[in-house]
């Protein structure tokens, strides 16, 4: 990594420090880096979101030595997030990433990393980076740049005129020495969202607690509405702390579980298409089980045609944490965060996803 | 639905998902709450775009399901009663109308037969018979049986203005096959079929001698666009659509054709009773009338049931049983299974005849929604141990109906067994047998260009 592109991202990372960011994420981001990329093998790479419950879509920008950056997706790999970069040619010496986290308009980013590559374990100094055997990574190209990612080996699936025709936006998040964007308003009112109940918002909450933010540079995307009825994005953390802190409300919603909540769940069918449902969800607790309804109405999307369903479904709460699953086979994992509850999905054929709801 | 646990077998066996496409995404995946959703949410109270209704709560047993669409108004109908005929004492108007409603049958189709033929003919009306009441009707119609063109198959035919298919319905004509075009050129009401789908075997072809009422012809009527429909009468120990019926039925919609499938009692003769034998579940639009109930049938909007306690319904996008629905290749569909059921009960979903995946509901009125993915055009069928629905028609890319080379080979050979049985007088066609050939070579021509459109080469 050039030494300017380090000095860079500490300076962000710095200005957030000093400045103590008036904007934060609910989340952040963490990874271990392995010793070593072994040359000519697919590496896996795992992040996962702080807290664990969070979800977001997740992505890892990555590139050999001083090329362009690219972006490959990761998907959910409970309770992680996973996914693969391309193949590191022997000639490149090193292959510097940084990972990606979106949710409610608010991006978390990890510490950016970066590690040599070795022609095989042997001369790794270490632990190299997990194999992914039998895939190929999918990933994509800034503007003007080459489908493939210099550096590395093979061609991404539907490399060529699909990509030039539609290359992502440049990487951000390791743009040179841009400061973090700050919002004029401290705390983003969600759109039409209802007040919140009173009883919502835990009392640790408004006094200030929460969940630190672990990753070094946090920036909060323009017009956040990652709006709920305990949503309370704030200044925070403890003097002297480096990261701002942001209270989502905690624990169980004021009035229990039982209630209609409603909210969005994004679908990763197989194949890579990705849809949104709008969903309610009404839950009916009993004596330690849940049952209720989960009714939803599909997006259009570029393998979906708008359409509603609903399935009953049953499960169990386990203190601010609860699971279900669907008629149609789709299981749900969450937790509570004052009324807002969230989580996973995953679904027969390999659908995955997340969702998120707020009690009505 | 409100709050029944759910059976731990609840989860689905692997859902087809075939050939998604690759590449596509939304622009926004990020889950957000409603209140900044851009879409509808059924369930949210709300009547918007794409909901037939929307009354926010999570009971089915009201007049908006928690999918956000109205509950199917199905009627239960025998299209196959007769007044008359199997040694069995005359049953009259207002007779069928009592056994009938005694089984929560709310429409039946008196057939008119060779058996009884001129009695009988004089109940029939073209109208309700006035035995008709208290919402139920009873409508006289005719079966060709026991006539000399019930050699070649039962047709059925409802909505008849006139029963004269013949100067001499003993005698000529001697195949079936002209006989549809003279029924539908009398009302564009009428809906035509073919009796008895459970005397087909199982497994390959039929040949005489055959204890009653084969459908002979069928695949040759469906080929000419002859006959809507397909009846079983069989009693309830096996599959509620049997496997004589099933495989015929199966291997016509797998080569391209549409056909409802109906349940129907054909008392006092495949059965003494109404009760427990097979019946159809017919959605209907608007008042229920007899031209109401038929135009379900015309649309392949059926059910076979055997009782009025399980009820059973399939919605593909929204769109009803019957209803041919395009797609895209791999495009997410959206199948709605509808059960009414007094005890938890396990429905499969088929497709192209073959079980895809499976749900167990609970008790009571109940839905649940799969997502499905389909790389090719197909239909889709729903069943439990007590009801069969029809098919919902689904193309892909504009494509027709292909789902199986070798079943559009085993109609192209039976077509080539059925003109060995009547040029060789097992089936005696008499002076017909020139025409009824020409049909069958006809027939069978199509069946070989679909045989190769499914990708056959050698139908041997």
């Amino acid at each position: 990594m050039p030494l300017r592109r380090a000095a860079a991202l500490a300076l962000a990372a710095g200005a957030l420090a000093a400045t103590a960011a008036p904007q934060g994420a609910s989340f952040g981001v963490e990874h271990t880096p392995p010793s070593c990329f072994l040359a000519d093998e697919v590496p896996r790479v795992v992040a996962c979101l702080q807290p664990r419950s969070a979800r977001a879509a997740v992505r890892v920008l990555f590139r050999a030595d001083d090329g362009p950056f690219y972006a490959a997706p990761l998907r959910s790999d409970v309770p992680c997030y996973a996914g693969v970069l391309p193949r590191p040619s022997a000639a490149a010496a090193r292959v510097t990433y940084v990972f990606e986290a979106t949710a409610g308009g608010v991006t978390a980013r990890s510490r950016e990393h970066e590690v040599p590559v070795a022609a095989g374990a042997g001369t790794c100094g270490g632990k190299p980076a997990a194999i992914a055997r039998g895939v190929r990574a999918e990933y994509q190209a800034p503007p003007g740049a080459p489908g493939r990612a210099p550096g590395f080996e093979g061609r991404p699936p539907g490399a060529g005129a699909a990509v030039a025709a539609a290359p992502v936006p440049p990487p951000r998040a390791v743009e040179p020495a841009r400061p973090p964007v700050r919002e004029p308003r401290a705390t983003p009112v969600p759109r039409a969202a209802p007040e919140p109940a009173r009883g919502a918002v835990p009392a640790e909450a408004r006094s200030g607690g929460g969940h630190a933010v672990r990753n070094l540079a946090i920036v909060a995307g323009a017009g956040a509405a990652a709006g709920g009825t305990a949503l309370a994005l704030r200044n925070g953390g403890a003097a002297g702390d480096a990261t701002p802190a942001t209270t989502l409300g905690t624990g169980l919603p004021a009035g229990g579980i039982a209630g209609r909540y409603e909210g969005t769940e994004t679908v990763n069918y197989p194949g890579g298409c990705t849809g949104t449902d709008d969903i309610v969800l009404t839950l009916d607790p009993s004596a330690g089980t849940l049952s209720g309804v989960l009714s939803f109405t599909v997006r259009p999307c570029a393998c979906c045609s708008a359409g509603s369903g609903a399935n009953p479904v049953t499960g169990f709460a386990s203190g601010t944490n609860l699971q279900f699953q669907t008629a149609a086979g789709f299981a749900y994992a969450g937790s509570f965060a004052g009324n807002r509850l969230s989580g996973q999905l995953t679904g027969p054929g390999g659908i995955a996803g997340t969702w998120s709801v707020d009690k009505r | 639905m409100r709050g029944a646990p759910l059976p731990a077998v609840l989860l689905l066996a692997a859902l087809p998902f075939l050939a998604f496409l690759p590449g596509c995404q939304t622009n926004d995946p990020t889950p957000t709450p409603a209140a900044d959703a851009r879409g509808s949410a059924c369930g949210n109270g709300r009547v918007e775009a794409g909901e037939e209704c929307d009354d926010g709560n999570s009971s089915n047993d009201d007049a908006c399901l928690v999918s956000c669409a109205a509950p199917a108004r199905f009627v239960a109908g025998d299209p196959h009663v007769h007044s008359r005929g199997c040694l069995v004492a005359p049953s009259s108007p207002s007779r069928l109308v009592q056994l009938l409603a005694a089984d929560g049958i709310e429409v039946g189709a008196a057939l008119v037969w060779g058996d009884g033929f001129e009695p009988d003919s004089a109940l029939f009306t073209g109208a309700d018979d006035p035995a008709s009441n208290g919402g139920r009707i009873l409508h006289y119609d005719l079966e060709v049986s026991a006539f000399a063109a019930g050699n070649t198959g039962h047709l059925v035919m409802l909505g008849l203005r006139d029963l004269g298919f013949s100067s001499d319905p003993f005698r000529s004509p001697k195949t079936g096959l002209s006989l549809p075009a003279w029924a539908k050129a009398q009302d564009p009401r009428v809906a035509v079929g073919m009796a008895h789908g459970q005397f087909w075997p199982a497994s390959g072809f039929p040949s005489p001698p055959v204890a009653c009422c084969m459908p002979w012809e069928l695949p040759v009527q469906v080929a000419r666009g002859g006959v809507a429909f397909l009846i079983t009468e069989r009693r309830v120990d096996g599959p509620v659509v049997d496997a004589g019926t099933f495989q015929l039925w199966r291997a016509l919609l797998n080569t391209g054709y549409k056909l409802a499938v109906l349940g129907g009692s054909d008392y006092p003769c495949i059965n003494r009773e109404i009760a427990g034998a097979p019946r159809t579940d017919v959605i209907v639009e608007g008042p229920l009338t007899y031209d109401a109930w038929l135009a379900g049938v015309r649309a392949g909007r059926t059910v076979v049931t055997l009782d009025a306690a399980h009820r059973l319904n399939m919605r593909v996008n929204g769109q009803p049983l019957g209803s041919e629905v395009s797609a895209r290749a791999g495009e997410v569909l959206l199948v709605s299974l509808e059960s009414q059921s007094p005890e938890p009960t396990g429905v499969e979903l088929l497709v192209n005849g073959v079980p895809a995946t499976s749900v167990v509901l609970p008790a009571g009125r109940q839905v649940a929604t799969l997502r499905l993915g389909l790389a090719a055009s197909s239909w889709l069928s729903a069943r439990s141990l007590r009801a069969h629905t029809g098919a919902t028609y689904v193309a892909v890319d504009g494509r027709p109906i292909r789902a199986s080379a070798a079943d559009a080979c085993y109609l192209l050979r039976y077509t080539d067994h059925l003109a060995d049985l009547v040029r060789g007088r097992r089936i005696d066609l008499g002076e017909d047998l020139p025409a009824a050939l020409d049909a069958y070579a006809a027939a069978g021509a199509e069946f070989e260009r679909r045989f190769r459109e499914a990708g056959g080469t050698a139908c041997r």
